[in-house]
């Protein structure tokens, strides 16, 4: 496939205000509230098969298009409760008839608990089927620009100047969300952290500060200073991987992640955006199993994650939103898998989320060429996550207006 | 994500000795061994024995073997190694203040039969150790001069004695107890265990080696005339955790049948025997209560399927290859319980895998079609290729590799198979398109014999390239012959294999019990080694930063080592309540020695051609 | 601008002027000139070092001894000479090329750096490889890569309009730059674009309407079977206009017009100076680096020499005023140490430190300067550190496979390895920091050397 040189524009920029920092935290002006939100931002790549994570498991044209993967409608775990579900004409699933994937019980719990809003048929108009295009509209919110070089998320942080830390959990490249002219720092090396958190490392560290004790003159000075500030956090950093996590974590690297997250929230750090990334969605062969294990562990880890959350108090103000550059077509393939589509369902868990389902659930019966057609803009999703979430004004970062969708509340529910 | 310790396996270090030692045991032991069992308490965790070392050793240092084995760079590596030169510092000063030969000493007191027995106590670890002397006279004699060494030295200066029936027991410090009943001498860092010893010699107590049940197993699952062997009781070892699941699917597969058995073993036997160049080992572990839990053990299910031998492996042999395994699972059943047997990382790891088999199956549920359908026995050959078509040999020269699958129902699943074959290279094909514009791989189908082989190969542009590459090792094939499905990365194998299996009948006879083998080739190792000797080198300069020089001499090391191994086999599988693993590593040692006085026109044959 | 050249002069004649941090241009050919040992400054160990430091990787002792022997530009044209290059080289660079993929690429670059005959070919050719920067994850071939680097090493040296010529044939830039896209009738203008804005010009030194010409003139300069094929049918032979020249040019004529220009040889010269000198150079110090360039007939060897051994390279606003990149930090430190290492370690570490041999992050390069610094890239110097020393016990073993004698060979190691890393004595509450942090121990004292702040900058 093509890409372009631009592609590779790296987001090494320095931090704006001095001092890149590797835990962006808060310039020392702004006061950190305890009620300040936080949006946990998890990318399934590959393009996640909506229609059997959100199951329409009456529908007969479901069951036709998809005769060996469709969940079997005894199996779907029922999503009952109200929301935000509009009125929708005859034909199209309303809630009585959607489910989540048997492999969600530990997320269908927490939707039983009204924490989990389903934003249905999320998508752009126009849309790519590849890959890389699509997850660079998804992530640039710009689908009318090429070659775009910031994300929205990079955007939102650079704008507010130091006030909106956020933090890559991952070994992988950065994601163009974040990318802008801000430095968003990665949490990377787990296993050099993992050694630094030992005796050994504690030696390592004391020595390093020693070094770094005595003041210097002109750019050493601004050398050391970035040592300091990288040893402080650090400490910071190490301290809280090594208190107690108050829930289980269920073994997967996914969970491992947001482990690190719910640790890093408990204490008090001060990113108030996180990003992972949960690879593997592209099930073009094979769907059946590997999507319910994909599916099974994204559920775990999550509900694990939002337990976390709920212990520490923090479960209001803490939002984790899930979303796929695409969704994957009605038909299955003659591999037993799907292949690319476009509309898609978007899962947002948070104590503050109007639990229930939102939008309408794409029509069956009336495809765009094979494909779902989508009712909901992702940038009115991002929209509402920009305003409602980081306080930040979304008109500059997405071009354009788009109206809320109203899947969070605007106070705390409990 | 805790680790799980361990188990220490006591023995391990002490196995490695008789790679060294290449001497042919003449003193029967057998016979003796038994009474010192009679004193060795029952209540160890384990033991080790070892038999007629002293005998060996000096056999040994006589030899004109080792005059051939210090000549190699890797024993002059060793023998000028700091450490080894410490050693010998402090046997000469040995030898200055007692007058005498250290070996002597050794012999006297260690050489004939030693037994070594361990336990944890309140204190901690206690250890005994009973060896038998040639002699009263000599054992006194080796302990009065290593009493005078030590004095001189400054250690071990206290002594306490006590006397005890028949027998003075003397004890230094509380860190060493010791007693000589006869021409056995019996030490422990215990004085408690002396006297448990004594009891067993007194008739006091029965509780002896000998007699537990616990370890009359050993007897019969070790090797005769053994040179060492040991037994444990795992259950005993504290921290002893086999981890349950395992990290790596092939891992898992191979030999994941063996971390059952480790985890349920009642008893844990090694041994090991030299016989003229060869040295066996044998492993058995005798399977205990936990095993017969079935719940637990059902898992496992997938490891000991039924099988019906039918000799192909022994006609692979006469074809000469590099080396071959041979594994007899059900795949299927293991395929179901890979969940339970491997990390959740692991399993998730295998999504992946099964998604490209059901493309290449067309279709075909991979876990409920493809799977069920194969049969037990799996072979997996690697042979030197020796690039008859190409213009030069590649560089680096991979091996052939091939696999062998039983299936049930070749007749009507082998279109099936090579309609899979052709798809696989076809997405490999378009995917090379795609991307470089790299040349295609081109089916060239022919016949052996009335078997099709199906094969693809790079087109004529780069078979006449003067520098072949990685690329030109492969030549994929694809085979059905009879219930067997041949899969080879080379062209040259699969025709090999497919005259091997010509004519070989359809196995009709008795079941028997799943086994598995490996089998290693040593000519064929050093050949192929030799011809990726630059590759080596340079691995070894870029890895260790190293000179060409330097790297030379590091792959020279490792030539050396393999230079007289003539090949390596191993086997394994349960018989009844017991899992067993027997290796042989067979190499010309002996007939080395032999032809050092052969007449100077053997000498042709001395040097193993490579 | 008088004001800061009398601050510039001020600091050449007293060297013991107090280091300066904003950047002076001012009387700039007065810099230039040759730098007198006893005359303009002292010749110590010190500025052996700093010459060392720049024109290869690190400090190793026998070239700083050899410099030291020599005067600055004899040492600077010697250590640039061309010298055949060793056994150990010649046999790896050949298997590499045969078998590696990306990570063997880059352990085969980074092990003729740290043992190659020719550390400051090797230097000059990371230098181009960032200026032309092309990325093998693009290209996807690394033959092509490989010998793309070996262009930089034979003609980086050289005559610049030589190199140029030969990148833009090169397969491995025809590729990255989607050569074989432009074609008669339907330009494709990134290799244009980027020869002006990135390569050879600077911005503000021509038009759209250039860019768009000289496309047309490197029609049909396309890559087939991974070496470069002139395709006729697609060349535009029609008339041209280009940065004011007429007449049917093709894309060396463009090469050639380009590079003619005043404004391209400052542009590449300023570009060096930033690299081996002093960032940022003033709009007058430009002009004189330009002059100074085309007077060396825009040889860029003999361009470094006389820049590398003038006297506002031994100014001490010069010292220490760049930030050493991974490659400097990483290789340098090995080399000072006398260590080894496994080279494709050392290519892992540099990429965590931000600096991914072959796989630049864009046609930009890599951007130097304070940029190589954050948090993220410190605590990756740090480990380099730990593991490069040895240091016993500390298990942050990268795999790096370092292995040093820790100094046993010397008579006073830890004053030794103070010397080689710090010629210049650091400020004594930092020395006594970094001593007590050792308390004696060669490997700590090594690796806390390397941690400094002080060693980000060279």
């Amino acid at each position: 496939m093509h890409i372009s040189r631009r592609r590779f524009l790296a987001a090494t920029a320095l931090g704006l205000g001095g001092v890149p920092r590797f835990l962006v935290r808060a310039a020392e002006q702004v006061e950190k509230s305890p009620d300040e939100n936080i949006l946990v931002v998890l990318q399934l790549s590959g393009g996640n098969d909506g229609l059997n994570t959100v199951v329409p498991f009456q529908d007969p044209v479901y069951h036709e298009s998809r005769p060996t993967l469709a969940v079997p409608r005894g199996a779907a775990l029922q999503l009952r409760t109200g929301g935000d579900t509009e009125a929708t004409g005859a034909g199209a699933p309303s809630s009585a008839d959607l489910g989540f994937h048997p492999a969600m019980r530990a997320l269908h719990e927490l939707y039983q608990q009204g924490s989990v809003a389903v934003i249905q048929g999320v998508g752009y108009p126009n849309p790519s089927r590849s890959h890389f295009r699509s997850m660079d509209i998804w992530h640039t919110a710009r689908p009318e620009v090429e070659d775009a070089t910031t994300g929205w998320l990079g955007n939102a942080v650079a704008r507010q100047r130091g006030k909106l830390p956020a933090l890559d959990v991952g070994d992988d490249r950065l994601p163009l969300a974040l990318w802008g002219d801000a430095h968003v720092p990665t949490l990377q090396n787990l296993d050099w952290l993992d050694y630094l958190s030992t005796a050994d490392g504690r030696t390592l560290r004391s020595r390093l500060q020693a070094l770094n004790d005595p003041a210097r003159e002109g750019r050493k000075e601004w050398a050391r200073t970035l040592a300091r500030d990288t040893l402080a956090d650090l400490e910071h950093i190490i301290a809280l991987r090594n208190r107690p996590t108050p829930v289980d974590y269920p073994d997967s690297r996914l969970a491992e992640g947001l482990r690190w997250v719910g640790q890093l929230i408990g204490g008090g750090f001060g990113a108030r955006i996180y990003y992972l990334t949960l690879g593997g969605f592209d099930t073009h062969a094979q769907q059946k199993d590997a999507h319910a294990q994909l599916l099974g562990r994204l559920s775990d880890a999550v509900a694990a994650f939002h337990r976390h959350v709920t212990a520490l108090g923090a479960s209001h103000r803490v939002t984790l939103v899930a979303f796929s550059e695409f969704g994957r077509r009605v038909r299955e393939n003659g591999s037993l898998g799907t292949d690319h589509g476009v509309a898609n369902p978007v899962l947002v868990v948070s104590g503050r989320a109007r639990g229930g389902l939102h939008g309408s659930h794409p029509r069956l019966d009336d495809l765009d060429e094979g494909d779902l057609r989508h009712g909901i803009d992702f940038r009115a999703v991002y929209a509402t996550l920009l305003e409602d979430v980081l306080g930040v004004p979304s008109e500059p970062i997405l071009g354009a207006k788009f109206a809320s969708v109203p899947f969070l509340s605007a106070t705390r529910t409990f | 994500m805790s680790p799980s310790s361990r188990p220490r396996i006591p023995c391990a270090v002490l196995l490695l000795w008789p790679l060294f030692v290449a001497v042919p045991i003449a003193v029967p032991t057998a016979a003796r061994s038994e009474s010192l069992d009679a004193w060795m308490p029952d209540d160890v965790i384990g033991y080790v024995r070892v038999s007629g070392l002293g005998a060996q050793v000096d056999r040994f240092l006589a030899s004109d073997l080792r005059k051939e084995l210090e000549s190699l760079p890797m024993a002059q590596e060793l023998l000028s190694h700091p450490n080894w030169k410490k050693f010998l510092k402090e046997v000469e000063n040995f030898e200055t203040s007692t007058g005498q030969s250290a070996l002597s000493v050794f012999r006297g007191l260690l050489g004939e039969e030693v037994l070594v027995g361990a336990r944890i106590g309140l204190g901690g670890p206690e250890v005994i150790l009973i060896a038998r002397a040639p002699g009263e006279k000599e054992l006194e004699k080796s302990l009065q001069l290593i009493k005078n060494a030590a004095e001189q030295r400054g250690v071990f200066a206290e002594y306490k004695s006590r006397q005890r029936g028949d027998w003075t027991v003397e004890s230094v410090q509380d860190k060493l107890a010791h007693v000589r009943i006869g021409s056995v001498w019996a030490a422990s860092n215990s004085s408690a265990a002396i006297d448990r010893v004594l009891d067993l010699v007194e008739g006091k107590s029965t509780s002896s080696l000998q007699n537990a049940a616990a370890f009359s197993r050993a007897r019969q699952d070790t090797l005769k005339d053994a040179l060492i062997s040991a037994a444990v009781r795992p259950q005993f070892i504290p921290n002893y955790a086999i981890p349950e699941k395992v990290d790596n699917p092939l891992g898992s597969l191979i030999a994941g049948a063996w971390t059952a058995a480790l985890d349920a073993a009642d008893l844990l036997c090694a041994s090991a025997r030299v016989s003229g160049g060869d040295l066996e080992v044998k492993l058995a572990s005798v399977l205990g209560k936990k095993a017969d839990d079935q719940k637990d053990w059902k898992k496992y299910a997938g490891f000991f399927p039924e099988v019906f031998p039918d000799g192909f492996k022994e006609r692979l042999e006469k074809k000469g290859v590099l080396a071959y395994t041979q594994v007899q699972r059900n795949l299927a059943k293991w395929w179901e319980r890979r969940e339970d047997l491997l990390t959740s990382k692991a399993a998730g790891g295998l999504i992946e895998f099964s998604n490209v088999m059901s493309i290449v199956f067309g279709g075909r549920n991979f876990q409920d079609e493809v799977l069920p359908d194969l049969g037990p026995t799996v072979t997996i050959v690697a042979r030197n290729q020796e690039y008859k078509s190409l213009a030069a040999r590649p560089q680096p020269a991979i091996p052939g590799f091939a696999g062998i699958f039983q299936l049930k129902n070749a007749k009507d699943s082998s279109e099936g198979i090579v309609a899979a074959f052709y798809t696989l290279v076809g997405i490999i094909n378009a995917d090379r398109a795609q991307k470089k514009g790299g040349m295609s791989m081109i089916p060239r189908p022919k016949k052996v014999g009335d078997v099709d082989l199906h094969t693809v190969s790079f087109g004529s542009a780069m078979t006449k390239d003067s520098r072949p590459g990685l690329l030109h090792n492969f030549t994929p094939s694809l085979a059905v012959v009879g219930s067997k499905v041949i899969i080879s990365s080379s062209e040259e194998l699969a025709q090999v294999i497919v005259e091997a299996l010509q004519g070989l009948e359809e196995p009709t006879k008795a079941s028997g019990a799943a086994r598995d083998s490996l089998a290693v080739d040593g000519a064929a190792l050093r050949s192929i080694l030799k011809t990726n000797r630059d590759v080596l080198v340079e691995d070894n300069m870029l890895k260790r930063g190293h000179s060409k020089v330097e790297a030379e001499q590091e792959i020279g090391l490792l030539f050396d080592a393999l230079q007289h191994l003539r090949d390596l086999r191993l086997e394994s599988g349960r018989k009844g309540n017991v899992m067993e693993l027997e290796l042989k590593v067979s190499t010309d040692l002996d007939t080395k020695a032999a032809s050092q006085s052969a007449p100077a026109g053997a000498k042709a044959e001395k040097a193993v051609k490579l | 601008m008088i004001r800061s050249a009398r601050r510039l002069s001020h600091a050449i004649r007293s060297p013991s002027a107090p280091q300066e941090e904003s950047g002076a241009g001012g009387d700039a050919d007065a810099g230039l000139e040759a730098y007198r040992p006893g005359v303009d400054g002292p010749w110590t160990r010190d500025e052996a070092s700093h010459l060392a430091r720049r024109m290869v990787f690190g400090a190793p002792s026998d070239l700083v001894a050899r410099i030291l022997s020599q005067t600055p530009s004899e040492a600077a044209a010697e250590i640039l000479a061309e010298k055949p290059e060793n056994e150990d080289i010649r046999f790896t660079s050949d298997i590499s090329r045969q078998v590696a993929g990306l990570d063997g690429a880059q352990a085969s670059w980074i092990y003729r750096m740290l043992r190659g005959s020719n550390p400051a070919r090797e230097k000059l050719a990371l230098f181009w490889h960032g200026h032309f920067a092309t990325s093998e994850r693009k290209v996807d071939n690394v033959r092509l890569m490989l010998r793309q680097v070996d262009l930089f090493r034979t003609k980086g040296a050289g005559a610049f309009e030589d190199l140029l010529a030969a990148v833009a044939r090169d397969p491995a830039m025809l590729i990255w730059l989607d050569g074989n896209s432009n074609r008669k009738g339907n330009p494709n203008e990134n290799f244009a674009r980027e020869l002006f804005e990135l390569f050879a010009l600077g911005i503000g030194h021509y038009t759209e309407v250039d860019i768009k010409e000289a496309a047309r003139a490197f029609t049909g300069w396309h890559v087939k079977a991974d070496e470069f094929w002139f395709n006729e049918r697609a060349h535009d032979a029609e008339p041209k206009r280009v940065l004011g020249r007429e007449g049917t040019l093709d894309g060396g004529d463009v090469i050639r017009i380009c590079v003619e220009e005043p404004a391209s040889a400052e542009f590449i010269a300023s570009k060096l100076y930033e690299f081996y000198v002093h960032p940022a150079p003033t709009k007058a110090l430009r002009t004189a680096l330009g002059k100074a360039f085309s007077a060396a007939s825009r040889r860029t060897g003999e361009f470094l020499v006389r820049l590398l051994s003038s006297r506002a390279f031994f100014s001490a606003r010069t010292r220490r005023a760049l930030v050493t990149t991974p490659a400097d930090f990483a290789v340098g430190s090995l080399a000072t140490l006398g260590a080894r290492a496994n080279a494709g370690a050392v290519a892992r570490s540099m990429a965590a430190m931000g600096q991914e041999l072959l796989a630049p992050p864009s046609v930009k390069g890599w951007e130097m300067g304070e940029a190589w610094l954050n948090s993220t890239t410190l605590l990756a110097r740090y480990r380099f550190a730990v593991s490069a020393a040895g240091v016993e016990g500390d298990k942050a073993e990268q795999d790096l496979g370092a292995r040093w004698d820790g100094g046993s060979q010397l008579t006073d190691p830890v004053a030794e390895i103070l010397a080689r890393f710090f010629p210049e004595r650091l400020s004594p509450d930092v020395e006594k920091a970094l001593r007590s942090s050792a308390s004696g121990d060669a490997r700590l004292l090594a690796a806390g050397c390397l941690q400094l702040p002080e060693h980000q900058f060279f």
